[in-house]
């Protein structure tokens, strides 16, 4: 869908027609704050349109301001890491479960190497120190502008337009409309995820 | 998103009715609301790190160097005193201070009592950044003190005072000639009343010393015991210098040799190019001896350099130039092997690193050519603009002096030319680098010396590998349970808790110096100051935002909708995190 379909399509649904009441500044917002909203709902298996490897990435800790292009949800744009020579991947842990890694048992090794994002930088914990990594990331979609395209996948984009939906109603004072375009999308979103890709 | 556009989606959600102050107030309101409601995972942009040390088993969180959101912001705290599971290895290498001035290059490891330990290092902006360990080695269990080349970088500053010194001539040429630096300096019509100058360097200071006339004088080469001269369609001349004060160069002997002065020794004879060949002499302190000749190079020689295996001559023609390799006896009699054309009419200098044979080719830039017997190939090149008139190989490093440009420095990794540096725009010509700097003919500028950037201080630090013990933090309610001596915390398994702004430390019982994890608080959200969050929490904070305001006019049904709204995307990014 174009963003012009998803204009028009937006229209229909708030049953605005010819513009009275939404002009187009508002739907784009509507619908890139939809956008945004879809991007932190969906599971990161679904954003594979918007999803980017870099490689080689070196240094540890590694710079996310390195990526290029720029990612988009900080540390949760974080998709995967692999290593380039040992095609090893990396098992992403939160700091807080850092402490977990003193057990020798479970010590990373060059098999099994962990990693962790602070302060915008992967912390790389491997007996692989001297091996560039791939990183693969969520980066930014395409804003969306009347003549454009969606950066995201067509199953997605329904839903943006229903979000999109929801946040005009609610603009209107329709709370119950703006609810039940909502309770829709999300519900799909639920479905989405639930697939578990 | 940036501030405007974030007020302008406030703007739209509110049907226009609250002012940009208010919508202001509200943003930052919910940008406080937002953070302690989402996982650390997605508020990289304002986690910090920081070393501190307990005092009294304390550390005022006051005393971060930014400000911590709030008690419950701090995520971790890591032992920097004591290293878990270690195998013999270094694990890494922190940089204790960034410095300033370097380029990337390798790590230099020495002491400690294991071996085989290597690595490498990048810079941000010049300063020491990222170290990557290569080879973890075996068998330390003291670390070994760690540099870097101190050749990796030059401080355009100049050396010290008086380092620019002119005759009114145009300096070509330098080279060192038993510590002293000797410049060539074309002067007159045509070269006519050209003169050699001798300067003293300490380091720190130039000092003229004396001069002598050499007449079209082109090149120097030292051989540590004469000092030679080429000089254009003119002579080979040779000479020493008296040390003493000042030290005084005079002529020792000369022979004619016409074509150009480009001249090359390789400790048994002296070289100079001529009209169309190459010719090898000796010189005995009073008189030269002509022992070979070659004159297979059809044009003018305008360049040698030899690698102690084999003589490279170079010649400038509008037909072509061509590079030539020779082999040359115990005689000095010459034997061609190959030639390799290198471009058309801009050749002027060569050098060597021993791998590569390089070449000053005016507006062409600089090529690198590989001898591989009986073969010649170009391996790569640069041109950063202007004419590239010299070439010289020091510590890793090729210094070019260009007119039109500057001093441009590089280092070639078949087949790229890297690192590239170049000094303030001052054309130059002849480049001589040793220990104490960078000697840069500036042409009609006099000599300048370069320094290297060793005032950059950076230090680097390495660490045995293993893991440095993260603390447990242990929640203000349960601390009566560490009294347990089966949950006791240890060195090993220290424990923190958070009280009142303060950080305390269980364990370990020593004041231990540690690395703090926290969120810091972010900068308000102004007109001209964007929000810091990341772009994909704009819409999140927009939409608290209305939720906050709705609440405010007592719209309680528009505020759920947003709070909900809000809600449920911050649930299923916390859902993500790890």
């Amino acid at each position: 869908m174009t963003v012009n379909e998803m204009l028009v399509a937006l229209q229909t649904r708030v049953e605005d027609p010819s513009e009275d009441i939404f002009n187009s500044v508002i739907k784009l917002e509507a619908l890139n704050d939809a956008q945004s909203r879809v991007i932190n709902l969906v599971q990161l298996g679904s954003l594979t349109e918007i999803t980017k490897v870099q490689s080689p990435c070196s240094g540890n800790p590694y710079r996310m301001s390195s990526l290029s292009p720029a990612y988009y949800g900080s540390g949760g744009s974080i998709v995967l890491v692999k290593y380039t020579l040992s095609d090893v991947y990396s098992t992403h842990i939160g700091l807080g479960g850092v402490k977990s890694l003193e057990a020798r048992y479970l010590s990373p090794t060059a098999e099994a190497p962990y990693f962790y994002i602070w302060d915008a930088s992967l912390s790389l914990f491997t007996g692989l120190s001297a091996d560039d990594i791939k990183v693969f990331y969520i980066s930014e979609p395409t804003t969306l502008m009347a003549g454009g395209s969606c950066s995201l996948s067509e199953s997605l984009q329904e839903i943006i337009v229903l979000i999109a939906e929801g946040i005009c109603w609610a603009i209107s004072d329709q709370p119950s409309r703006a609810e039940n375009a909502f309770k829709i999308a999300y519900s799909e979103i639920k479905s989405i995820n639930s697939k578990g890709v | 998103m940036d501030t405007e556009a974030m007020l302008s989606r406030l703007s739209s959600r509110s049907n226009g009715r609250w002012s940009q102050t208010k919508r202001l107030q509200l943003l930052n309101s919910a940008q406080e609301q937002l953070i302690p409601r989402l996982n650390p995972m997605f508020l990289t942009e304002i986690t910090e790190s920081e070393n501190k040390t307990f005092s009294a088993k304390e550390i005022a969180l006051s005393s971060l160097s930014q400000t911590i959101f709030d008690d419950d912001s701090v995520v971790a705290v890591r032992n920097n005193d004591l290293l878990l599971n270690e195998d013999g290895g270094i694990g890494l290498v922190e940089v204790t201070t960034p410095g300033a001035n370097y380029l990337a290059g390798d790590l230099v490891f020495s002491g400690g009592d294991g071996s085989g330990v290597a690595g490498t290092f990048s810079v941000d902006a010049g300063a020491l950044d990222d170290t990557i360990i290569t080879d973890k080695g075996v068998g330390y269990t003291t670390v070994p003190s760690v540099t870097y080349d101190p050749l990796k970088s030059l401080n355009w500053a100049k050396a010290g005072i008086d380092t620019d010194l002119q005759s009114g001539g145009n300096y070509i040429d330098v080279c060192e000639h038993n510590g002293y630096y000797v410049v060539a300096s074309w002067e007159g019509s045509g070269g006519n009343a050209s003169k050699l100058y001798v300067y003293s360097f300490d380091g720190t200071t130039l000092s003229f010393e004396s001069s002598v006339s050499c007449l079209y004088a082109k090149s120097l080469y030292s051989d540590g015991t004469y000092l030679y001269a080429g000089c254009n369609g003119n002579y080979l001349r040779a000479f020493q210098i008296v040390a003493g004060t000042p030290a005084i160069i005079s002529q020792l002997g000369l022979i004619i040799a016409n074509g150009d002065g480009c001249i090359w020794g390789d400790g048994n004879f002296i070289y100079r190019g001529f009209g169309a060949g190459v010719k090898s002499f000796i010189f005995d302190g009073t008189t030269f001896t002509e022992k070979g000749l070659d004159t297979t190079p059809a044009s003018t020689v305008v360049a040698i350099w030899g690698d102690g295996a084999f003589l490279y001559v170079q010649t400038r023609d509008g037909a072509g130039d061509y590079l030539h390799a020779y082999s040359v006896d115990g005689n000095g009699l010459f034997t061609h092997i190959t030639s390799i054309n290198t471009g058309t009419n801009t050749a002027y200098d060569l050098y060597g690193d021993g791998s590569y044979i390089y070449l000053a080719s005016f507006t062409d830039g600089v090529k690198a050519f590989l001898f591989d017997p009986p073969l010649l190939t170009l391996e790569g090149s640069i041109d950063d603009g202007g004419d590239y008139r010299r070439v010289f190989y020091y510590g890793g490093w090729l210094y070019c002096g260009v007119i039109g440009g500057g001093l441009n420095t590089y280092l070639f990794n078949a087949p790229t030319f890297s690192n590239t540096q170049q000094s303030p725009a001052t054309s130059g010509d002849g480049v001589y680098v040793d220990s104490l700097g960078v000697f840069y003919c500036r042409w009609g500028s006099g000599l300048t010396v370069y320094s290297f950037a060793e005032a950059g201080a950076g230090v680097l630090s390495a660490v045995l590998n293993g893991q440095r013990p993260f603390y447990t933090r242990v929640p203000f309610s349960q601390i009566k349970q560490t009294e347990n001596p089966l949950l006791a915390p240890t060195d090993e398994n220290p424990a923190f808790y958070v009280f009142a702004g303060g950080l305390y430390a269980i364990q370990p019982t020593t004041n231990a110096n540690v690395t703090v994890f926290y969120v810091r608080r972010p900068v308000e959200i102004e007109l001209a100051v964007d929000c810091e969050l990341d772009i994909s929490l704009h819409e999140i904070i927009v939409t608290i935002a209305e939720s906050i305001g709705w609440g405010i006019d007592e719209k309680s049904g528009r505020a759920a909708i947003a709070t909900n709204a809000a809600s449920i995307v911050i649930e299923a990014m916390n859902a993500r995190a790890i």
